[in-house]
């Protein structure tokens, strides 16, 4: 038997599964060859090894996870239990039962009588016009309105003749009929003297102007026919079902643009475009508990109505509005008041009127609920471009080893690192290891919050550097990796034993070889990435910021590895001092990051090489 | 305390609570393999968790010597007991749990490579590797794997140089290395487990060691 074939029935002999005659033969073999004795025995020592391989305790969450992964009752539970808010659900229980009282409480509360309504109204109006717009009132009605005036007119829509719904209606279909009856009836239009009619509801309360002069039109535009009024009854009252809804769920009250066309005569296009709905909502609900009986015009579609007993409801209105003025004025007929009026209008019920009576007061803007900002969008917010690759700014809050090992391990925070002291081209001075701290130390600092480890360590690292005699280190003069490896004493070489090679191989320090380098800081990352990668393709750039040091920041960049050479060529030209990272294991990306790597190398199908500067000073 | 630490505190106390009733009460007669088995085909979660328990440590085992990254063999491990629990189904012969688990945990090993693949993972350099450029290869000087007096004394990093040349291995090696000789299958169990021949595993097994041998020659001289 030769040595190849002895060979091929080595695994049989290892395994104990040969046949007693095979074995003497490769025994006998085995006797006479020195090589195959030594193969066998390496082979024994690799199924040894193998076999003696340490057996690890999984985590501890493995069970617990599968447990939440697989299990559809706990998850629909949760999903439930989130669904209906978590462990605010007795809060909205609470919430939703507060609502029904007071609902049950507006139901049941005895609305105000007519009477009161009127009162107050005809006394507020009437106060008014005696104070501050008497003076005015023998001016024409269709004078021309300045600026400051129309800014604060408002129409005014009369609720003496309203027959409102009976009982609790709701407010939209109260809002409905009301412009239905609006359309109905004669829009009279109104000086900003503001003599409205007695017991007059001020449509300041529905509506709100946007536009001065659009409203300017609308106060001077005087009155309308009741035919206007027809035809655009329908349209109108169409509109108007947007706007319930709209009103019944606060939103603007975009139909009253409607009403500043009726009111127009001479084709006036005001858009009223806001409104108060809830105000609305509420006289309106006033306005549906009165006694009155519901009136023909509020259930019949305007088209349909009958010219004739419109008319002569118009002439009724009148007459109602004479008699109010005179309760509230005395005996002063409305001409008199208001000096050139046109008659036609005033045989028109003075259902709406452009007044000017109240100042005009816009609706407070809602303000727009302040969004938080998640990191991702923070992220996103802040992505620079270079060139037509992305430069990521990221934070390195949650950074992490790339796939090895986690940030907050204390290993890594405890390992010895570059001095981060900024050198001075002039004094000579290297960048050096610092002696690595004692376990006390350690296991002190792993209690300290991160942030603190952070800041702590940095300030220490730099006392003792200044303390130090920094002359004393030794970083090579080329930044090669092998002379980073090679030239190990001192401090350093006290690291050295403790350290793996693979600390070592990982890091490289540059500083530049001209005069005009760059000194690295937040304000010239962009400038320095594009000159570092000059004529680089350079697929992804990213700037990490550090939380403890602002002002400091590392770049990690993917760079085709066909142009690394060329890449530390530059870094070495033009940056005055910086460490250089090139293995994964020692640049800590985020979660975000990685993907986004992954995903360019991915894309672009080549070679990358990652590349981290780090600038930490 | 949100949702999730609940969910996990509770089942904690679930499994803590098992663990009691095992050891204690009704005599304390452990549920076996097979029992186990067709409950949790009933869906008896109890039951699933007890043969997570049992199955855990070998699986994570497997897993970790297949990938060699603790974090990936945990992720792969819960892969796999989430399959196993929807796939239990399928599984014809209760007897043959053990093999078709094992099997489960490599097809979702090879499952992950190939996705891992796919997404360039496997296409990244690092400066522990020869770097090509336009100019030639950068000379870097690789990690001296040749294990220096410290290391050869520790054992611990022999273990992880052997850890190392077995993530080196083809995945077809590395399967049948880590089945047959750290998990200690046997040859029929590994060939069922992976769904090839006897013969295949036992060539595959050969050359495996050979490479392993050549690699770790000189570690093997100071062991």
């Amino acid at each position: 038997m030769n040595c190849e074939e002895a060979k091929k029935h080595f695994q049989e002999l290892t395994d104990d599964e040969m046949s007693p005659e095979l074995e003497k033969e490769i025994r006998k073999h085995l006797r006479r060859c020195v090589d195959c004795q030594e193969e066998l025995i390496q082979l024994k020592k690799v199924i040894v090894l193998l076999n003696d391989l340490d057996i690890f305790d999984p985590p501890p969450d493995i069970i617990v996870n599968v447990n939440k992964a697989i299990d559809p009752d706990v998850s629909l539970l949760q999903r439930l239990f989130n669904f209906f808010g978590g462990a605010k659900l007795t809060y909205k229980a609470f919430a939703v039962a507060i609502v029904a009282i007071i609902i049950i409480y507006m139901n049941g509360k005895t609305p105000p009588s007519v009477d009161d309504l009127k009162n107050d109204m005809v006394t507020k109006h009437q106060e008014i016009a005696d104070k501050k717009y008497a003076p005015q009132r023998n001016e024409s009605v269709v004078k021309e309105v300045p600026p400051e005036v129309t800014g604060k007119a408002e129409p005014v829509v009369d609720i003496a003749t309203e027959s409102p719904l009976a009982g609790a209606d709701a407010a939209g279909q109260y809002a409905s009929q009301l412009f239905d009856d609006m359309s109905d009836k004669v829009l009279v239009g109104a000086d900003e003297e503001g003599a409205t009619t007695k017991g007059s509801l001020e449509p300041s309360e529905f509506f709100e102007k946007e536009n001065a002069e659009k409203v300017g039109a609308l106060e001077t535009a005087g009155t309308r026919k009741d035919e206007d009024g027809e035809a655009k009854g329908s349209e109108y009252q169409k509109g108007l079902v947007v706007d319930k809804l709209d009103a019944t769920v606060g939103g603007d009250f975009v139909g009253g643009g409607n009403v500043a066309e009726m009111s127009g005569e001479a084709g006036a296009k005001a858009d009223l475009q806001q409104t108060k709905p809830k105000k609305l909502k509420h006289k309106a609900v006033k306005k549906a508990k009165k006694p009155k009986p519901l009136k023909d015009s509020y259930a019949k579609d305007v088209k349909d109505e009958d010219e004739t007993a419109e008319d002569a409801r118009a002439d009724q209105v009148v007459k109602e509005e004479s008699a109010k003025k005179d309760t509230m004025q005395g005996s002063e007929p409305l001409e008199e008041r208001h000096g050139r009026v046109d008659e036609k209008k005033l045989k028109e019920p003075p259902q709406v009127a452009a007044a000017s009576l109240p100042k005009y007061e816009p609706a407070k803007k809602k303000v727009k609920k302040q969004l938080t900002w998640s990191d991702d969008d923070l992220a996103l917010d802040e992505e620079l471009e270079l060139d037509d690759d992305d430069l990521l700014l990221e934070d390195d809050s949650d950074n992490y080893a790339f796939g090895m090992q986690p940030v907050e391990a204390p290993a890594k925070e405890e390992s010895p690192q570059l001095s981060e002291v900024p050198l001075d081209p002039e004094s000579n001075i290297e960048p050096t290891l610092l002696e690595p701290e004692t376990s006390a130390d350690s296991v002190s600092k792993a209690r300290l919050g991160r942030k603190q480890k952070a800041s702590g360590e940095k300030r220490k690292r730099r006392t003792t550097m200044e303390k130090s005699d920094v002359a004393s280190s030794t970083a090579p003069e080329e930044f090669g990796l092998a002379e980073v490896d090679g030239d190990v004493s001192g401090a350093r070489a006290n690291v050295a034993k403790q350290k793996t090679p693979e600390f070592f191989q990982n890091i490289q320090t540059a500083r530049a070889e001209n005069e005009n380098y760059i000194q690295l800081n937040v304000d010239n990352m962009g400038k320095a990435i594009k000159r570092l990668t000059k004529n680089i393709q350079l697929y992804s750039a990213t700037i990490i910021r550090k939380k403890s040091t602002p002002k400091n920041t590392n770049i990690v960049l993917l760079l085709p590895t066909k142009n690394y050479k060329k890449f530390m060529k530059q870094v070495r030209k033009n940056i005055k001092w910086a460490v250089v990272k090139s293995a994964r294991i020692d640049i800590k990306l985020s979660k975000k990051l990685d993907k986004r790597v992954e995903k360019i190398i991915h894309r672009k199908k080549e070679r990358f090489l990652l590349v981290e500067i780090d600038m930490t000073m | 305390m949100n949702i999730e630490t609940i969910t996990a505190i509770f089942c904690l106390l679930g499994i803590e609570t098992m663990k009691t009733d095992r050891s204690g009460s009704g005599g304390g007669m452990a549920l076996d393999e097979l029992e186990l088995v067709k409950r949790s085909k009933n869906k008896d979660r109890k039951a699933f968790n007890e043969l997570m328990l049992a199955y855990q440590r070998r699986i994570f085992n497997i897993m970790y010597r297949f990938t060699g990254d603790y974090e990936e063999a945990k992720d792969l491990t819960q892969d796999v007991f989430i399959k196993v629990f929807k796939s239990l189904d399928s599984l014809k012969e209760d007897k043959k749990f053990k093999s078709w688990i094992i099997a489960i945990a490599a097809n979702t090993f090879r499952n992950r490579y190939k996705y891992n693949m796919s997404r360039g993972k496997g296409r990244t350099d690092s400066i522990d590797s020869q770097i090509e450029t336009q100019n030639g290869s950068i000379k870097v000087e690789l990690k001296d794997n040749k294990p220096g007096a410290d290391d050869v004394v520790h054992s611990s990093r022999i273990k992880e140089l052997v850890q190392q040349k077995i993530n080196l291995l083809k995945d077809e090696h590395k399967e049948v290395i880590v089945l047959r000789d750290i998990d200690g299958l046997s040859y029929e169990e590994v060939s069922t487990v992976l769904e090839i021949s006897i013969g295949t595993v036992k060539s595959r097994i050969f050359r495996a060691r050979e490479e392993l041998r050549k690699q770790l020659v000189e570690v093997i001289e100071y062991f």
